[in-house]
C-alpha cells in the first residue's frame, strides 16, 4: 500500500482570466510533472470561463463537482490511499470584474464537502478581494498583485488543509426535504475499447423545452460537463502517481442568482464495462409552476418533483437491473421520450444539441 | 483529539435577555444616583467583572451611541458586549483542544468558525450601515477581549491608523472581513501563544512533580492488546493442532484494532518495537511450558523471530518511513502477522 497523501490545489482566476496558483501534495513530484501541473488549472477553469462567456446574460458559476473514488483491482498492496477528489468553485463578482477561486482536493476520507466549501466562498474568496482592495488604498502604486495572491493562496490551502479529515456530514444538496425536477437524463458507458455517452429530454420541438432552457446554462454545457471533469481527474490523479483507482463523477452543482442546476450520477462496473446514469435535475422555483401547467396541457402526463433520494434509487435500480432504462426514464419524466437518444460524445452530435435543444424557439 | 465536525456555529441571540433585563432593572433602582448611560456601565462592570473604571466604559458607550440603529439603545449594545463574551468562551474552548501549526492558520480558522457570523449580526442589526470601519474593528476589540479598558484613546488611535473605510464614488466598498480580522486577530494570537505556553508548562510540570504514574498509564494504553492471540495459541496447543483461520485472522484483527485507530496516522518507525515486543509477550504466554523447554523459546527468541520475519516485509515495501491511517496499517499488517504466526506454529510442532 502507498503512503496517505492529500492533494489541495487553490487556483485563482482574475477579470482577464489570469491565473494563479498554489498546489500542495504530501508526496514529492518530479519536474516534469511539476511542469504538467501547471496547465492544470487552466484545463480545470476552463468550463467556467466557457459556462461565462457561451451564456453571459446568464452568467452560470460552477460551485462543486464531486466525485467518489474506486480502485481498478480489489485487493493489491500499493493500492493508493484516497478515497474522494472534488472541486469546488467561488465565482464573486466585484467592482474589479469577476474573479473564480477554484479547489481541487484529494482526501483519503470522505470530507465534509460542505464546510470546506463555506470557507472558500464565505470567507477565503472574499478575503482575497477585500484584501486586495485595502493593500491598493494602503501601498497604491507599490502594491504587488502577484504576491499578494500568492501569500493569499497558501493562506487558503493551509486553511482548507486543516479542515479535511472532518468525515461527511451532510449531503451537499439544496436540503433534504427539497423537491427536484428532472429536465434531463445522462446515458454514458465507457471502456478501453467504448465510449459512448447520451442524453435523453423532451422533443426539441416541444414547449416545454424552452422552459427548460431557461432554467438551466444550456443542454450543451452539461452534456460535456461530466466527461470533460471525469478526464480532468483522471489527468490529475495521474500526474500524483494516484494510478490504481479511478474517479466517479457523483455531482455537480452551478447556480446563476436563484436559480440552480444538480446533475447526479451513479455508476457501475460491469464486466470492465463502467456504466453510469444521471439525472440533471433543478429544484422547485416560482417558474416550475407555469412548468407544470404547461405539462398538463401537453398531455405527455404530470411530470413529478421528487427528492434527490427518489432520483439516486431510480439510477441504482437501472444499474443493479432491477428496472428498465426506457420505463425509468419515462417514471422520472413522462415528456422525455426514452428512444431519442442525442449523441453527446461526438462533435457532430453536440452540434445538433447546439442547434436544436440550445436554441430557445 | 478535539472533533471538528461538533464545532457548530453559534446561535447569535443565545443569551438569556429577560434574565439580564431584570438584573438591570435592579442595579437600576441599586444605582439610581448615576446617569443612564453609568447605569448601563455598571451593569456591565458587575456582570461581566470588569474591573475598568466606570467612567472608562461610560467613554465608551458614549463614543457608540450615535452608531446604533434605530430602535437600538445602549442597553441592546450592552447585552452585545455580553453575548460577544459567551462566543468568545466557545471559542477559547476550541483554540485550547485544536492544534494549529501557526497563529495565523488559527486566527483564519477562529474567525470563519466563530466570529464571522457575529460580524454579519452587528452590521445587519446592532450598528447602522455608515459606521466606519475603524470603529467596528475596535469595537471587537473591546467586545472579545478579556483585558480592563484602560486607554480607550490609545486602542482607537491604532485602529483609526490601520483600518481604513474605502469608499467607490459614494458607495462604501465591503471590506468586513478585513475589519474582523484587524479586530480580533491580535486577541486570538495572545490567546493561541498562551494556549502552547500552558500545555508546555502542563507537561513540565507532571515531569518535575515526578508523575510517573501519569506517562505510565499512557504508555500502557499504547500496547496491542494480543488476548485472543494468546487464547489461541493456548488452544492450538491442547487442541490436537487445529487451526481455524477466521479464528486466527480475529485474533490477529483484534491485536492490531486495539492499538490503531481510524483516522489517526501512524508512522512504522513508531510502533514496530512495540508491536515486536507485545506480540511476542502475548505468544510466550500462550505456549505451554513444555513448548518453551523443548524449543527453547524465551521472550528474547521470540521477539528476535519476529524481527527477522517483518524485516523482510520492510525491505519489500521500503516501509520504514511510511505514515498510514490506522485502517490501513491494519489492513497491511494482518495477512504478515497470519503468515508468520501459521509459519511459528508449523515450525512449532513440526517434529511431533
Amino acid at each position: 500500500m502507498k503512503s496517505v497523501s492529500s492533494i489541495v490545489g487553490l487556483f485563482f482566476s482574475d477579470e482577464i482570466n489570469l491565473v494563479y496558483e498554489n498546489i500542495k501534495f504530501s508526496g514529492d513530484l518530479s519536474l516534469e510533472k511539476k511542469e504538467k501541473l501547471k496547465i492544470l488549472p487552466f484545463k480545470f477553469l476552463g468550463p467556467l470561463f466557457l459556462t461565462a462567456a457561451s451564456t453571459k446574460e446568464k452568467n452560470w458559476k460552477i460551485e462543486v463537482i464531486e466525485s467518489s473514488l474506486s480502485q481498478y483491482q480489489e485487493t493489491t498492496i500499493d493500492v493508493d490511499v484516497i478515497q474522494s477528489f472534488f472541486n469546488l468553485n467561488s465565482s464573486i463578482e466585484s467592482e474589479d470584474g469577476k474573479t473564480n477561486l477554484f479547489a481541487l482536493i484529494g482526501s483519503p476520507y470522505t470530507e465534509d464537502i460542505k464546510v470546506i466549501y463555506d470557507k472558500i466562498v464565505n470567507y477565503i474568496h472574499p478575503s482575497i478581494i477585500q484584501g486586495k482592495i485595502v493593500n491598493e488604498s494602503f501601498l497604491g502604486g507599490d502594491f504587488s498583485f502577484k504576491d499578494f495572491i500568492e501569500a493569499e493562496l497558501i493562506r487558503g490551502v493551509n486553511l482548507i488543509e486543516m479542515s479535511l479529515g472532518s468525515s461527511r456530514k451532510i449531503e451537499m444538496s439544496l436540503g433534504s426535504s427539497r423537491k427536484l425536477y428532472c429536465v434531463g437524463f445522462m446515458e454514458r458507458k465507457e471502456s478501453d475499447n467504448i465510449r459512448e455517452s447520451y442524453l435523453y429530454t423532451c422533443d426539441f420541438d416541444d414547449p416545454l423545452k424552452n422552459i427548460y432552457l431557461d432554467n438551466i446554462p444550456s443542454y450543451y454545457v452539461l452534456s460535456i460537463l461530466p466527461d470533460y471533469y471525469e478526464n480532468r481527474i483522471i489527468e490529475t490523479l495521474s500526474l500524483f502517481d494516484k494510478t490504481t483507482i479511478f474517479p466517479n463523477i457523483r455531482a455537480i452543482r452551478m447556480s446563476h442568482e436563484e436559480k440552480k442546476v444538480i446533475y447526479l450520477e451513479e455508476f457501475l462496473m460491469e464486466k470492465n464495462i463502467k456504466k453510469s446514469y444521471g439525472v440533471i435535475l433543478i429544484p422547485d422555483n416560482k417558474n416550475l409552476a407555469g412548468l407544470l401547467q404547461a405539462a398538463g396541457l401537453h398531455g405527455g402526463g404530470s411530470p413529478q418533483m421528487e427528492t434527490m433520494s427518489f432520483y439516486k434509487k431510480k439510477l441504482r435500480q437501472i444499474l443493479d437491473k432491477n428496472k428498465n432504462l426506457e420505463e425509468t426514464i419515462v417514471e422520472i419524466n413522462p415528456i422525455f421520450d426514452p428512444f431519442e437518444k442525442w449523441k453527446t460524445d461526438t462533435e457532430e452530435g453536440l452540434s445538433k444539441i447546439k442547434d436544436l435543444l440550445d436554441n430557445n424557439n | 483529539m478535539f472533533d471538528k465536525e461538533k464545532t457548530e456555529f453559534l446561535e447569535i441571540d443565545n443569551i438569556e435577555k429577560d434574565r439580564l433585563y431584570s438584573y438591570f432593572e435592579r442595579i437600576k433602582k441599586q444605582f439610581n444616583h448615576l446617569d443612564p448611560l453609568q447605569i448601563v456601565a455598571k451593569f456591565l462592570i458587575i456582570t461581566q467583572s470588569i474591573s475598568t473604571p466606570l467612567e472608562e466604559i461610560s467613554n465608551f458607550l458614549r463614543y457608540y451611541e450615535d452608531n446604533l440603529i434605530e430602535g437600538k439603545n445602549l442597553l441592546d449594545f450592552a447585552f452585545e458586549w455580553i453575548n460577544a463574551q459567551k462566543i468568545r468562551f466557545e471559542y477559547k474552548k476550541f483554540l485550547s483542544n485544536s492544534q494549529f501549526e501557526n497563529y495565523l492558520l488559527a486566527i483564519d480558522d477562529c474567525i470563519f468558525r466563530f466570529f464571522l457570523n457575529y460580524d454579519d449580526h452587528v452590521r445587519r442589526k446592532i450598528l447602522k450601515e455608515d459606521v466606519k470601519e475603524f470603529k467596528i474593528s475596535m469595537l471587537y476589540e473591546i467586545f472579545f477581549s478579556r483585558d480592563d479598558i484602560n486607554n480607550f484613546q490609545k486602542i482607537l488611535e491604532w485602529h483609526k491608523i490601520n483600518v481604513p473605510t474605502i469608499f467607490y464614488g459614494a458607495q462604501k466598498i465591503t471590506t468586513n472581513l478585513i475589519t474582523l480580522r484587524s479586530g480580533v486577530a491580535r486577541i486570538i494570537k495572545k490567546d493561541f501563544d498562551n494556549t502552547r505556553l500552558s500545555s508546555t508548562r502542563e507537561v513540565q510540570i507532571l515531569k518535575e512533580k515526578g508523575f510517573k504514574q501519569y506517562f505510565q498509564a499512557r504508555e500502557r494504553k499504547l500496547q496491542f492488546n494480543g488476548t485472543m492471540i494468546e487464547r489461541f495459541i493456548k488452544f492450538f496447543c491442547f487442541s490436537g493442532k487445529i487451526i481455524i483461520e477466521r479464528e486466527l485472522e480475529n485474533a490477529i484483527k483484534q491485536f492490531l484494532s486495539s492499538y490503531f485507530k481510524f483516522g489517526t496516522f501512524y508512522e512504522y518507525k513508531d510502533f514496530k518495537e512495540e508491536l515486536i515486543q507485545s506480540l511476542a509477550e502475548f505468544i510466550n504466554s500462550g505456549l505451554t511450558d513444555v513448548i518453551k523447554k523443548s524449543k527453547s523459546y524465551n521472550l528474547n527468541i521470540l521477539e528476535l523471530q519476529i524481527s527477522n520475519f517483518l524485516k523482510e516485509f520492510e525491505k519489500k515495501n521500503q516501509i520504514k518511513e511510511t505514515r498510514l491511517d490506522g485502517l490501513a496499517w491494519i489492513n497491511d499488517l494482518n495477512p504478515l502477522l497470519k503468515k508468520y504466526l501459521l509459519k511459528f506454529l508449523d515450525e512449532t510442532y513440526e517434529e511431533e
